[in-house]
């Protein structure tokens, strides 16, 4: 079935089943491996892509409910808070084998876009769904502290 | 922690039978007959109530019907008494940690929508889903309460439980959640995905019948977990993801030249 999406500023006409995720539909058909695949069920967070601004896990939302809805994936943040992320990301060196880090960076960037000064405690709320192996939790605690403050500069 | 939810729990069980068995009761008190065979989660349309006679003992009865609703793991999984819900249908802590929030919907940035959409796909959902925030939608805990409070005859609050009923009939939309849905995955890796499995399946099984005084020997084949997974016939082939080698059968088993 032909759908049109709205991703990262662009429209894509793609073919798909109804039920594909839409996070195979982002890698598979359109090429954006950014997003990655974890768990499948939507407890790892890797998988982050923003719908409408609004932080979601693409394994768990079939195509078909996306409707016209702007999808935005790592490829495409842009704006104050994701310069600021990505600024802090590698000041702190963030990442280690860095599998799960596109999901960590779209959460991180939802947070501050929410709470412009979070405390560890927003931190460990907002972050906790997104798990990474390594056990890189207090330097994306740490870097998400310092892209605050550098937004409040 | 672990004794609140098995409290929780009982207290769920306790007024599930319960609920199962006032109707019964009351038949065995003279008032009229309901009909007696229900499966077990199936609940009576309010025009089968119409046999009871007596306001209160039908307000009763359909206070007790509701009840099967109110007090059921899959509706209080997101009426929760405290902050966060509960998942399955035995009231597991939900995974990850998920709070109440300001307005009912989560914490900013880990939102019930961000995993939960607006139907039931692999994950259960709902429009606007949220955590049950006013005091009325919070049912946990609370069943032994409207039991007392229609012991105390409070009649006017058990007959609008009948105003609930059209709702509730429709309570399996709520999907259970105790699969916790399907792993999918991406067609064109579904064998390469089967291979791993079955790759890491046959170096168990090879690993556990291998006797102690061999094991040497398959060590210095060079077979690691990981080298057994990789394609031997295109160990040039690159990572789609990262354009990085495909892998261990890339790196030279030998040291380096400085070090021979």
């Amino acid at each position: 079935m032909a759908f049109q999406l709205k991703v990262n500023g662009q429209a894509h006409a793609v073919d798909a089943a109804d039920d594909t995720p839409l996070l195979w539909v982002l890698r598979e058909n359109l090429g954006l491996t950014g997003t990655k695949f974890g768990c499948g069920i939507a407890q790892c967070g890797a998988c982050t892509v923003f719908l409408d601004g609004k932080p979601l896990r693409s394994c768990s939302l079939p195509v078909a409910a996306v409707g016209g809805a702007e999808i935005t994936t790592i490829e495409g943040i842009s704006g104050r808070e994701s310069e600021a992320v990505q600024r802090a990301w590698v000041a702190r060196d963030v990442p280690q084998c860095g599998y799960c880090q596109s999901g960590q960076v779209m959460s991180a960037v939802a947070l501050l876009k929410a709470i412009r000064k979070p405390s560890d405690r927003d931190i460990d709320r907002a972050m906790n769904g997104n798990l990474c192996r390594c056990a890189t939790y207090v330097r994306i605690r740490a870097a998400i502290h310092d892209a605050a403050r550098a937004l409040e500069g | 922690m672990r004794g609140r939810w098995s409290r929780t729990a009982a207290a769920t069980l306790a007024l599930g039978v319960a609920c199962a068995m006032l109707p019964v009761l009351e038949d065995t008190k003279g008032q009229q007959a309901l009909p007696s065979v229900v499966a077990a989660n199936a609940l009576r349309p309010v025009t089968a109530f119409a046999v009871i006679a007596d306001d209160r003992a039908r307000a009763i009865a359909l206070f007790q019907e509701a009840g099967k609703v109110i007090a059921h793991p899959r509706c209080m999984n997101c009426h929760p008494a405290g902050d966060s819900p509960t998942q399955t249908e035995r009231m597991q802590p939900h995974l990850p940690l998920v709070v109440r929030g300001a307005d009912g919907h989560g914490a900013p940035g880990m939102m019930c929508a961000t995993c939960h959409h607006a139907a039931n796909y692999d994950i259960p959902g709902c429009p606007d889903t949220r955590i049950g925030i006013s005091r009325r939608s919070r049912w946990d805990g609370r069943g032994a309460r409207c039991r007392r409070s229609v012991s105390r005859s409070r009649i006017a609050r058990a007959t609008a439980a009948a105003t609930w009923l059209p709702w509730f009939s429709i309570w399996p939309r709520i999907r259970s959640s105790a699969g916790r849905g399907r792993r999918r995955r991406p067609r064109a890796r579904a064998g390469y995905a089967g291979g791993v499995r079955r790759a890491g399946a046959g170096l168990g099984r090879r690993r556990r019948r291998l006797p102690a005084a061999v094991r040497p020997r398959w060590k210095n084949r060079g077979e690691t977990s990981m080298t057994a997974f990789w394609p031997r016939s295109s160990p040039d082939a690159s990572c789609p993801d990262t354009g990085r080698s495909s892998g261990p059968t890339n790196r030279s088993r030998s040291p380096p030249a400085a070090r021979r």
